[in-house]
């Protein structure tokens, strides 16, 4: 199969340029194994980045033939009827080398969600251990970082912390033992309203996480809540709410 | 080229490396107590190879049966103080864990990327330093202390130094000397190697868990372990031939298969489609600690997680290593820091040293003809997978101590091309430096040990010996440079806590 992959080397002054390659297949193939394959007999420079290949790490991530996948877990097969198979880099991170990007950008953005914040009187039902094992499930491949317009089109990072941190915000804002209001830090500091609800993070989460639909939709909600003047009225003249106390179930106990 | 002209000098009270979960532990703990604490990674931040860990954390009110469960799974050959501690601590590590907003999965899916999610984000806002992507090739200092680290920082190749009043190995597993391994490339035995040149000791490196369910084909997915029905294994024959028993048992009776020609074509067992057979999992022997303090022999270095012996003996339940990364970690992030308030002074980095290390580290790329580093390490993983895996045998063991240093010589003589900039052959050349180190410590404990006892088996002695229940063989640098081995007694279980391990036996 032919592989061209992107080759860059923002240490030197040469252009960056495609490099091509040929290699032999096996049946189960991953473009992971591929790439590892052209590093270890023809390229053993070739900067790629990847930890666990298992699909568990996130670490791997790059675009194929345009489109935004985890190397480890995307079969070569899948192209086997196309010319050739394009890697390249994220295009929404700086590059670092060939198809490495620094994500540098993500842990900055991470680090402007307001922390957990425990409750003592939460209590963690079943519904919600649910949610936020979806929510959870986030193995930071940032593929949604890369796809959304407002950062890869607009470039708004500073304005827009990106569907990954409102996924992140969401976890916690959502998760019943946590205390802390985040509805004016997710419209002010994260930029909730640059969203504009294109689904395209959902798309390519590798994890099939409704970033979309169970995270930025429900903080959005809130907000709206929030903004409401009846409900300010109401708010303000009834007692502060308390979080309805959920039993935790014997089965969400580890020591069982 | 200038080795030093791009030199980076960053001081920290307490340097901790390795970011999984026993290091971002540590790191938290050492911040709390008020010092300024750098973590330094070989991967991103979040990718440590916790983030595979499956299974419940064993956390339980009645730490004697949590004991007692840990001292006979190992054979008897942990150090009973360590047992207890992870026994008497992982439930308050546990409800600590769920305070900063775990929500951990009773089923043990996923319980790795939590464990290591609600860390990273617990620390993200401690103001503790992350220096990510950076590879730590030598300790600073010498077998009386340790004054820092230096290393590379992968994206442009530069290299760094870091002072430091402690530092905490956290740097996990050895898994990849071993051609079919559960590990992620990461896993090279850094802590161990780096803790070993300054002086410190390996106690029990023949002890290495294989799990038996690891994909042997199809082979994009080789030495991944899956969940399944042991007593479903099938033979090249199509029959059964193991009952659900002990992982070491199970990997036993499989290589007992293929080696009686009944195995796959691809040299395992059958499971439904699958061929599967035993991979390297876990290495259980490591660096030497003090049980108290996490201490090393020498001063200042600390270690906890994975790279850590001690602990486990010759057999792990994966219930227990999330939990002892978290009562370790924190266990020697705490001592880390106590030593870092008590010495007023960092000792400040030389600059000849420094340059030697250089010059060292770069001697890959000066040469015009030599070995390909990927081709080396392939090398070793056949040797380790022939000769260490899970039976091992005399002649076997010497023939894989003259293979390595046969690998050894190989490596003297890599070549390296392009820039320094995230180099992929200049990294694994550095990562075989330790794993070769790590491979002969575990060859040569596994020809000290003759015996079989969990995990370690020896084919001239199929049974435990009860007098090597009482020793442990430690490793360490020698004279001119050879690896001594010493053995050394087990400590003596005291009456109250071996009325402890008796209570079972009533029951």
């Amino acid at each position: 199969m032919r592989l061209r992959i992107w080759r860059s080397d923002p240490t030197t002054d040469e252009p960056g340029s495609f490099g091509e390659y040929e290699i032999d297949t096996f049946p189960d193939m991953v473009v992971l194994d591929a790439v590892l394959a052209i590093q270890r007999s023809l390229v053993p420079d070739l900067a790629v980045r990847w930890n666990c290949k298992a699909g568990r790490c996130g670490s791997c991530s790059a675009e194929v033939n345009g489109r935004p996948v985890l190397m480890c877990t995307t079969p070569l097969s899948l192209y086997e009827n196309e010319e050739a198979l394009t890697i390249t880099p994220l295009r929404t991170f700086p590059l670092v080398k060939d198809i490495v990007t620094d994500p540098s950008r993500a842990y900055e953005a991470a680090r402007r969600v307001p922390p957990f914040q425990p409750d003592p009187n939460g209590a963690l039902g079943a519904a919600e251990v649910e949610r936020q094992r979806e929510l959870r499930k986030c193995i930071e491949c940032f593929l949604c970082q890369d796809v959304c317009h407002v950062l890869r089109d607009q470039k708004l990072y500073r304005q827009f912390v990106g569907p990954r941190h409102l996924l992140h915000a969401a976890s916690l804002e959502l998760h019943p033992l946590d205390a802390l209001d985040r509805r004016k830090p997710v419209q002010e500091t994260l930029g909730l309203g640059y969203c504009n609800v294109t689904r395209c993070c959902t798309d390519v989460c590798p994890e099939g996480i409704r970033i979309t639909d169970d995270a930025i939709i429900p903080l959005k909600e809130r907000l709206a809540d929030r903004s409401d003047p009846l409900r300010w009225v109401w708010d303000r003249l009834s007692p502060p709410r308390k979080r309805r106390a959920l039993p935790v179930l014997p089965s969400d106990d580890p020591d069982e | 080229m200038d080795g030093l002209s791009s030199l980076l000098v960053h001081a920290h009270d307490v340097l901790v490396i390795g970011a999984g979960a026993a290091g971002l532990r540590a790191a938290l703990e050492a911040r709390t107590a008020g010092l300024d604490v750098a973590i330094v990674c070989k991967t991103l931040l979040g990718k440590a190879h916790t983030v595979t860990a499956r299974g419940p954390l064993d956390a339980r009110a009645d730490w004697k049966a949590h004991f007692r469960d840990v001292m006979r799974a190992g054979r008897y050959l942990a150090d009973w103080r360590m047992v207890k501690t992870l026994a008497t601590e992982a439930e308050d590590r546990v409800a600590e864990l769920e305070r900063w907003g775990a929500v951990l999965d009773p089923t043990g899916e996923r319980n790795g990327l939590e464990v290591l999610r609600t860390l990273q984000q617990h620390a993200s806002h401690t103001g503790i330093h992350v220096y990510m992507e950076h590879t730590i090739t030598r300790l600073l200092g010498d077998r009386n202390g340790v004054t820092g680290a230096f290393g590379i920082r992968r994206d442009n190749g530069g290299f760094v130094a870091f002072e430091a009043k402690a530092v905490v190995l956290a740097t996990g597993g050895a898994g990849r000397a071993f051609e079919i391994s559960s590990s992620s490339w990461e896993c090279t035995g850094d802590g161990q190697a780096l803790a070993y040149r300054l002086g410190a000791a390996l106690v029990d490196p023949e002890l290495v868990q294989f799990h038996p369910l690891g994909v042997v084909w199809p082979p994009s997915t080789r030495g991944r372990c899956v969940a399944g029905d042991v007593a479903a294994l099938r033979n090249a024959n199509g029959e059964r031939f193991v009952a659900d028993a002990p992982d070491y048992v199970v990997a036993r009776a499989i290589k007992g298969e293929v080696d009686a020609g009944r195995g796959s074509p691809h040299g395992g067992v059958y499971l439904g489609e699958m061929e599967v057979g035993p991979t390297a999992h876990a290495v259980l022997g490591g660096i030497r600690v003090d049980p108290e303090t996490q201490e090393s022999r020498v001063r200042g270095l600390f270690a906890a997680g994975e790279c850590m012996g001690g602990l486990h003996g010759s057999h792990r339940f994966g219930e227990n290593e999330l939990v002892a990364s978290l009562v370790f970690g924190r266990r020697a992030g705490l001592h880390a820091g106590e030593h870092a308030k008590k010495k007023t002074k960092k000792k400040t980095a030389e600059r000849e040293e420094l340059a030697a290390l250089a010059r060292e580290a770069l001697a890959p790329f000066d040469r015009d003809e030599g070995e390909n580093p990927f081709e080396v390490r392939e090398d070793l993983g056949a040797v380790m997978q022939a000769y260490c895996g899970v039976v091992r045998d005399e002649a076997g063991l010497h023939a894989c101590i003259e293979d390595i240093a046969r690998l050894r010589e190989a490596l003297a003589n890599v070549k390296v091309t392009g820039t320094r900039a995230y180099n992929a052959g200049w990294q694994e050349a550095f990562d075989l430096e330790s794993l070769l180190l790590v491979a002969e410590a575990t060859t040569r404990g596994a020809l000290a040990r003759r015996e079989s006892r969990g995990g370690h088996a020896r084919a001239e002695a199929p049974e435990e010996d009860p007098e090597l229940a009482k020793v442990s063989w430690i490793a360490r640098l020698g004279e001119g440079g050879r690896m001594e081995l010493e053995a050394v007694p087990l400590p003596a279980l005291p009456e109250d806590i071996q009325a402890v391990l008796l209570e079972e036996e009533l029951e």
